[in-house]
């Protein structure tokens, strides 16, 4: 009986000493958020990966071959199609490679061919160098004249240019004279409550077309004068104007909201401001002959009690800002009474005309297909103008132009002799003809690889090692098109928004232990066989957007490990695993 | 085979989420900029309505819109901007944008509330008779309202404060004799139900109070419609900020 007992507790010791140990795994999934609060992170996947050897060989080699036969796959039918059209073409590209083939076939050694013809096209092009060399040598003088009178054959021209410009501006300049051109401000009564959108006067500029053109614009200088001060847009670098300015500017009239001097705000006299309606409601542009054309061009402010106002900078230099008063009225006998002075504003010296674009006689043209009637002023070309005065005709500068020109032709024809005395043109011919054959050869070789390609992509369809090895080996344009393909396989072809999503795939390919984290975000793996392990699930939101736990864990006795902001990575787990995978 | 397939894991994309930080910082850093350059009210109101309308943006995207409609309100009120050529038509076209936001919100928030269409035909009928960029700025403050007020009340707030701010906007519009009149009150009752909506966020109560008060105070020396408008405007803009600056830190991990 002890003996029987004996043996038994042997057998059971033995046994329970062979069976594998197993542990339980469990633990919260939580986030501490900004303001402290703690959200849990409910209803992940948490994947336990068994590590039997190390996390290279147990996770990042398999997870690479998961990925890539994933991707294998969904490319295999493209691939073949791909082969089996390669298989129907080669046929007729080996007939065009008749020349290469010795016993009817390309040979292996074509290699050694086509080096031949690249060689002597390398040493062709050895020749034709030394020779460009020798030429330029010999022609060195010639073509150092040849640039000094390039360049004097461009001042020329220029000057005849510069020219044809000054002498159109003299004319423009005496049209611009014949303008008639002012500006004032009309008298103004503000009511003694006026609020301060009302309190602005409008600067008015009128011009009478005296010229023999049309106008059809004009522009004006963007800037205001004060004595000695100008002021314009670079207002804001003088202390003195950035005060002043608070007595100019107004929010409403003219320069409504944008500034006196806002970029936006371009002081002009618009060709649609010029533009006029007939009586068959047709568009005449510009301000005809002897016309003349007003607008408000932009606003001044008027200022409240500016005489008597408690400011220190006015009262330091209320002395040297000359003011106009604005009249004021009462219009009801319960409205304030107006007092002296008011309402003034700054006295600036008006801007001058910048530009004036003008236009040749308007003509009228008739759509020939719908009997459209528009009438067209075509911009006066000052420089064509120029180019018909008198001064411009006589100019010795034409026949300066002439005679450069013809010196150049001259060195021109001097340095061709000189470089024709080298022969370089049939020897460029030879390079040419070598070049040519040593395309058709690798061509070949091209065919020859290829032709052995697709006959071991049709054979390997079944096996993705194989297939893949000849196409990384491959020197072939087939071989490329093959890679594109491979290539042009991304996630979203896999089924996945975010490499997570993938490793979940994977976890449940290779049957790692899986749990889901509850409502309070707890998880938990029970019978855990002892072992090393990857811990991994991960997190996203809009605010955070993914980030992930991957813990290397030893599993030797029960744990509770937490998943939380000690061992949380803000950032795709792929930032990770990016190195291990690439290596 | 594995050398071949390098390039593929290369292509998988890391999700990067919506900065929102970083949009309300670029926003209200961009407000102060711009407060250095401008010297009237009407200026104000202008900046004021823009960096409110983009703070709406930010909330609407916070609150779960789809980003195709945010876009579209988005690419808007760009276009619209380019051909404003004054600051009320600037100032209508941010006010727009701000209503349009706030709908979308609401729409996320209440779906199937019925004053969601009121409000929002009631600003389609008014935008035929508005003849000013004011008016349209009115109209537009006033629907923003209408639609804050959906949310605030979707979002749990004080049913009878809500209610108080809604008999006072409607008691003060019999006297408004103006849009100036008009958009300041609409903008004044906007502002007060925002106080209530960083309440119910969970704003700090003391940073609440420091802006409200702040405008308390500047409220005495206002002495145009429009300058309360900016006041106003100028304290929702506050407020806003308070409010997303909340609800990030409350969802981003520490």
């Amino acid at each position: 009986m002890n003996k029987r007992f004996f043996k038994f507790f042997l057998i059971f010791t033995f046994i329970a000493g062979c069976a594998p140990k197993e542990s339980s795994i469990n633990g919260d999934v939580f986030l501490t958020m900004g303001d402290g609060s703690v959200k849990p992170v409910a209803g992940v996947e948490v994947y336990l990966f068994p590590l039997e050897v190390d996390l290279d060989s147990s996770f990042v080699d398999p997870l690479k071959l998961y990925i890539n036969n994933a991707k294998f796959n969904i490319s295999k039918a493209e691939v073949e199609n791909v082969c089996k059209e390669a298989n129907e073409i080669i046929t007729n590209s080996l007939d065009q490679a008749q020349q290469w083939m010795v016993d009817g076939i390309l040979p292996s050694s074509l290699e050694l061919t086509c080096k031949t013809y690249s060689d002597k096209v390398l040493s062709l092009e050895d020749t034709i160098e030394a020779s460009l060399k020798d030429a330029d040598l010999k022609s060195e003088s010639k073509r150092s004249e040849l640039s000094e009178k390039q360049d004097e054959l461009q001042k020329t021209k220029e000057a005849i240019y510069r020219l044809a410009l000054n002498e159109g501006n003299v004319l423009k300049n005496a049209q611009m004279a014949k303008i008639e051109y002012s500006a004032y401000i009309p008298n103004k009564i503000l009511a003694s409550d006026a609020s301060d959108y009302k309190r602005y006067v409008d600067v008015k500029v009128k011009v009478k077309n005296n010229s023999d053109y049309v106008i059809k614009r004009v522009n004006f200088v963007n800037a205001l004068k004060l004595g000695t001060k100008v002021i314009d847009k670079d207002y804001s670098k003088d202390p003195y104007l950035v005060e002043l300015y608070k007595y100019i500017d107004t929010d409403d009239g003219s320069n409504s909201y944008t500034g006196l001097f806002a970029s936006t705000n371009d002081w002009n006299i618009s060709e649609r401001n010029l533009a006029k309606t007939n009586s068959y409601s047709e568009t005449i542009p510009g301000l005809a002959l002897g016309a003349s054309y007003e607008k408000s061009l932009y606003s001044i402010k008027v200022i409240l009690n500016f005489l008597t106002m408690n400011n220190r900078w006015l009262d330091e230099n209320r002395i040297n800002i000359p003011v106009i008063n604005v009249g004021c009225k009462k219009d009801y006998s319960f409205d304030p009474a107006c007092n002296p002075n008011q309402y003034v504003y700054v006295d600036l010296e008006f801007p001058d005309i910048k530009d004036i674009i003008f236009g040749e006689a308007v003509i009228k043209e008739i759509d020939p297909a719908t009997k459209e009637v528009t009438h067209k002023s075509k911009t006066v070309d000052w420089v064509a103008k120029g180019r018909n005065t008198t001064k411009y005709k006589n100019s010795n500068l034409h026949s300066q132009l002439k005679n450069i020109q013809n010196q150049i032709d001259d060195l021109e024809l001097d340095i061709k002799k000189i470089t024709e005395e080298f022969d370089i043109d049939a020897v460029e011919i030879k390079r040419e003809e070598n070049q040519t054959l040593a395309d058709a050869c690798n061509e070949a070789i091209d065919i020859r690889d290829t032709e052995k390609e697709v006959q071991e992509c049709l054979a390997n369809m079944n096996n993705p090692d194989a297939l893949v090895a000849t196409i990384n080996n491959s020197k072939t344009s087939f071989g490329y098109e093959i890679k594109e393909i491979f290539n042009s396989v991304t996630e979203d072809d896999l089924g996945y928004d975010n490499f997570e999503q993938i490793l979940n795939a994977y976890g449940q390919s290779r049957n790692a232990l899986r749990a889901i984290s509850s409502i309070q975000g707890a998880y938990e793996f029970l019978e855990v066989p002892n072992g090393n392990y990857v811990l991994f699930t991960y997190y996203e939101d809009r605010f955070n957007g993914v980030g992930h736990w991957f813990e290397e864990i030893a599993v030797v006795e029960n744990k509770k490990i937490d998943l939380n902001n000690l061992n949380y990575k803000k950032e795709g787990v792929y930032s990770y695993l990016r190195d291990k995978i690439e290596e | 085979m594995i050398k071949l397939f390098f390039i593929f894991l290369l292509t998988v994309p890391t999700y990067i989420s919506a900065d929102f930080i970083k949009q309300i910082d670029g926003i209200k850093s961009n407000l102060s900029t711009m407060e250095i350059y401008v010297s009237s009210a009407a200026q104000q109101m202008q900046i004021y309505t823009d960096a409110n309308a983009d703070y709406a943006g930010v909330l609407a995207d916070i609150s779960g819109v789809n980003s195709e409609s945010i876009s579209t309100v988005s690419s808007s009120k760009s276009t619209g901007a380019i051909y404003a050529s004054s600051a009320p038509q600037e100032q209508a076209n941010n006010t727009k944008a701000f209503a349009n936001y706030l709908e979308l919100i609401a729409r996320e928030l209440d779906p199937n509330n019925q004053a969601i269409n009121e409000a929002s035909s009631n600003l389609s009928t008014s935008e035929i008779y508005a003849s000013s960029a004011l008016q349209q700025s009115a109209i537009r403050t006033l629907a923003g309202y209408r639609f804050l007020k959906i949310i605030v009340e979707a979002s749990g707030g004080n049913q009878e404060l809500i209610n108080s701010i809604e008999s006072t906007r409607t008691t003060t519009e019999i006297y408004s004799t103006s849009a100036y009149h008009q958009n300041a009150n609409y903008s004044e009752s906007t502002t007060k139900l925002l106080e209530e909506y960083s309440k119910v966020l969970g704003v700090d109560s003391e940073k609440i109070s420091a802006i409200m008060s702040g405008m308390s105070r500047r409220e005495i020396y206002t002495e145009s419609a429009l300058q309360q408008v900016a006041l106003y405007e100028d304290t929702s803009s506050q407020l806003l900020y308070s409010i997303l600056e909340t609800l990030i830190k409350a969802n981003t991990i520490q």
